[in-house]
């Protein structure tokens, strides 16, 4: 018990690095995601095949690859170089954002057509449809799903530490590597994402409440 | 005074010929009932006056307005007429 809470220090600075990590990649995935969803569903051919690329490959690479690629692949050429953290957010935003892409077309996809015909026959433009009438009733409907994909982002986050970004799984190895005491750390790591997820899926779940058809 | 003007309006989806060269003039205050069995057109119809059908050939025009016009502004003229959907939409995350 006395190697955990030693060791609770270097692992709290480990967790604050996990937390901005994944809140600026989430942030970014979702403007991503937003973004290619809504080249995905816009009538022009080219912008379609743009989101359909992007989302193809992120989808089709592991995150480990995708990872290497960012951080040791850009940096191998000559013109491109990106610090650690950087291309740690940059691939959990690409990553996350090509999911969020599919949850944003299902979810606007699954709005009744009538909404968008009753909202275009009352005079709005297609934008101000999309912004007033469509997104807000799919962002309710998208909400669990999108809980989903942010807890997968954040345990994707301790990937990060393959390329020596300082975050808990990096913290917690190492502390091991001082203390030897690989059972109670990594125990004591799992607690904290635990920890993190499950305030993360109280959030969500009071969204949904806060959100609910009145 | 002549509200609604449609001149040889046609409309196709793909090879189907829905609307074959409708004209009809509909006067102000004047009530006008479209009849046909399902499937004859009477909503498409209804929706070219809207322009949410986008027509093949002929002519709208809304108290002398050309809807069809590349120029016209439809948002505008869509704010002056109202219609009711078969199954009517209320938008449920907005209150009256």
């Amino acid at each position: 018990m006395d190697v955990i809470i030693d060791a609770l220090p270097y692992l709290w600075e480990g967790l604050q690095v996990t937390i901005y990590i994944f809140f600026v990649a989430i942030l970014l995935g979702f403007i991503i995601g937003l973004i290619m969803a809504l080249f995905r569903l816009s009538p022009w051919k080219i912008l379609n095949w743009i989101a359909k690329i992007f989302i193809d490959a992120i989808r089709g690479t592991p995150i480990l690859v995708q990872l290497f690629f960012f951080y040791f692949g850009l940096n191998s050429l000559e013109f491109i170089s990106l610090d650690r953290s950087t291309a740690g957010i940059i691939t959990v935003a690409i990553n996350a954002g090509a999911y969020f892409a599919e949850i944003i077309r299902a979810g606007i996809q699954s709005i009744d057509k009538g909404q968008t015909e009753a909202a275009r026959s009352l005079g709005l433009t297609s934008t101000q449809t999309m912004r007033h009438i469509i997104l807000p009733q799919a962002l309710r409907r998208m909400l669990p799903t999108f809980t989903n994909q942010a807890i997968i982002s954040l345990k994707d986050t301790s990937l990060l530490s393959v390329i020596g970004i300082a975050d808990l799984t990096q913290k917690g190895q190492v502390v091991i590597a001082a203390t030897y005491k690989a059972f109670h750390i990594w125990l004591a790591v799992g607690v904290m994402y635990f920890i993190l997820i499950y305030l993360l899926s109280l959030l969500s779940s009071y969204l949904e409440r806060r959100f609910e058809l009145r | 005074m002549t509200l609604i003007q449609v001149k040889n309006l046609k409309k196709n989806f793909g090879k189907l010929e829905v609307l074959k060269d409708i004209s009809v003039d509909i006067k102000e205050s004047e009530v006008v009932c479209v009849i046909g069995a399902s499937g004859s057109g009477k909503s498409t119809f209804l929706r070219c006056l809207n322009r949410l059908e986008d027509i093949t050939a002929g002519e709208v025009r809304i108290d002398g307005q050309n809807i069809t016009a590349k120029d016209a502004n439809i948002n505008k003229i869509r704010q002056e007429v109202g219609m009711v959907f078969q199954q009517f939409n209320l938008f449920p995350h907005k209150t009256v």
